[in-house]
């Protein structure tokens, strides 16, 4: 068993010898997609975590008119809480909106001042759920505010929709831009290891045309190419390891230097090495089986 | 056993190759293939290999219909079927001992059998002192003996030989015949094809004798029993 597979790989091998440098091609563009994949990929991961702590932390204020009954008050916020993205409202009076106001002023400024001067308005403190919203949520919300907008007791009303539609909008850019670079740059790859291996197979058709002669079957021929596809793989994926490591160090060194952040993003662990090699292995894998389809008929 | 039975071969090009041609190759004998470029010896050879399909008839080889033999088969037959080129059709990267080893890598032979069988028949052969020489740095004769020697270390039932001394001299010729005559006496059908006179003159085996892709009258009587009975 051993015996065999040791063929197989040296028949690998020596595919690699007849095509030296467009298997270095390969394997550095599998490593370069792979890094890219990777960073895309950790982007997204951070800028999905930011976009649910926005949601977490949002926010909004239904400013009432100051003469607005407790009765209205109450239904109004009976009302809002009946919405369905609402977590909690907290109704704030008028004097404890002064209250506030009042502590929002320095010492100097609030010498002297009474609490019926100070300009304020009742409001509600509506705090939405942090669920991941989508821009039908948004949609919703909006309506609500639009509609409770036009109450009577209603002054105006304050929530951060826009800068969180901003941020949703450079997401969704960010994430179309990358995943469309990083599966360019994937089929770049894989057509690089494709053209690797047809290279082998023409060099070594004569070869092939005898094994088959004598009897080889199929897989015994495309074997040493699947695993010539493999080994680029496997060294491609461990390439964007290095330059991952490489990137990491340097990366975590400047948010700590430079931005005073000690919780740095860590883009190799145990288990995420394991997928970058896997990555590679896939798309060397994919490629050889693509190209000993198309090139290798036996 | 080798039979034809009203085999015809149409290329696509539209080249009648074989006529209706009948025949039988029986078990365990030497028989000889002849007729002038183009007479369709290579294409028999080529159709019991299974590398190309009889437009119509059948052929029986080793007690199998190739009409029913399926593509993924196709090795495992090819594994019972020893060939023999006029190019010797050498692996010029490898080795002399490498070049017969591979006929019994593709069987998933161990390490230690691959080694005392190749020995084995390097040396029946007169090669071992070649075995890491590459098959380039030996003679034409040399050379044929290696792939004879590819062609036997499996132990196949049926040795093919196309032109096999198309290459070589008068005495390398002989040299090589009468070793597949004693593979043929170990119990090995052999068929080789040649249009060189001289080997049909100085074997006394029989003849099959093709001319434009039709069974001919052979320069010696045809044996009787490689007429195909009617």
């Amino acid at each position: 068993m051993l015996y065999r597979a040791l063929y197989f790989l040296r028949e690998a091998l020596k595919n690699v010898r007849y095509s030296k440098f467009p298997t270095l091609a390969a394997i550095g563009t599998i490593a370069i997609s792979l890094v890219l994949l990777w960073v895309f990929a950790l982007l997204l991961r951070h800028g999905a975590k930011l976009e649910q702590h926005v949601n977490q932390s949002m926010a909004m204020f239904v400013y009432l008119r100051s003469a607005t009954s407790d009765a209205e008050i109450k239904r109004l916020a009976t009302t809002v809480r009946s919405w369905q993205d609402v977590r909690r409202v907290r109704v704030v009076g008028l004097a404890e909106a002064r209250k506030e106001s009042r502590r929002l002023l320095s010492p100097q400024e609030a010498q002297g001042l009474k609490l019926s001067d100070i300009p304020a308005l009742p409001y509600l403190e509506v705090h939405l759920t942090g669920k991941q919203r989508t821009r039908d949520d948004y949609d919703r919300i909006r309506d609500a505010v639009e509609a409770i907008k036009k109450e009577k007791a209603v002054h105006s009303v304050a929530y951060g929709e826009r800068e969180v539609r901003l941020i949703q909008a450079a997401l969704d850019v960010a994430r179309f831009l990358g995943w469309t670079i990083a599966i360019i740059i994937a089929i770049a790859s894989v057509y690089f290891t494709f053209s690797t291996i047809r290279l082998a197979v023409y060099a070594r058709q004569e070869e092939i045309e005898i094994l088959k002669l004598i009897g080889a079957t199929n897989l015994f021929i495309r074997l040493p190419f699947y695993l010539e596809g493999f080994l680029q793989g496997r060294a491609g994926g461990l390439g964007a390891l290095l330059l991952l490591k490489i990137v990491e160090n340097r990366f975590l060194s400047y948010l700590s230097d430079v931005h005073r952040l000690s919780e740095g993003v860590a883009l190799t662990g145990l288990g995420e090495s394991l997928y970058v090699v896997g990555g590679g292995i896939l798309l060397g894998m994919l490629g050889s089986f693509l190209s000993t389809r198309r090139f290798l008929r036996v | 056993m080798i039979r034809f039975y009203d085999v015809t071969k149409v290329y696509p090009n539209g080249t009648e190759a074989l006529k209706t041609v009948r025949f039988r190759v029986p078990e365990k004998k030497f028989t000889f293939l002849t007729g002038p470029s183009g007479s369709g010896k290579t294409t028999i050879i080529k159709i019991v290999l299974c590398i190309e399909a009889a437009t119509s008839g059948s052929v029986i080889v080793g007690g199998r219909n190739l009409a029913a033999v399926r593509r993924p088969t196709v090795p495992y037959l090819r594994r019972n079927i020893g060939v023999i080129w006029q190019d010797f059709k050498l692996l010029d990267s490898r080795t002399v001992f490498d070049n017969v080893a591979i006929a019994l890598e593709i069987l998933g032979a161990s390490r230690k059998e691959i080694q005392t069988r190749v020995t084995a028949m390097l040396e029946r052969l007169g090669l071992l002192q070649y075995k890491n020489e590459r098959p380039l740095s030996l003679s034409g004769g040399e050379q044929q003996r290696v792939s004879i020697a590819r062609a036997l270390v499996n132990r196949p039932t049926i040795l093919l030989a196309d032109e096999p001394t198309g290459n070589l001299d008068p005495e390398r010729t002989f040299d090589i015949i009468r070793l597949l005559q004693e593979v043929n006496e170990q119990g090995t059908t052999v068929l080789v094809a040649t249009h060189d006179p001289m080997i049909l003159e100085a074997f006394d085996y029989p003849i099959l004798s093709l001319r434009d892709g039709e069974v001919t009258t052979s320069p010696r009587p045809l044996a009787a029993d490689l007429e195909e009975e009617p």
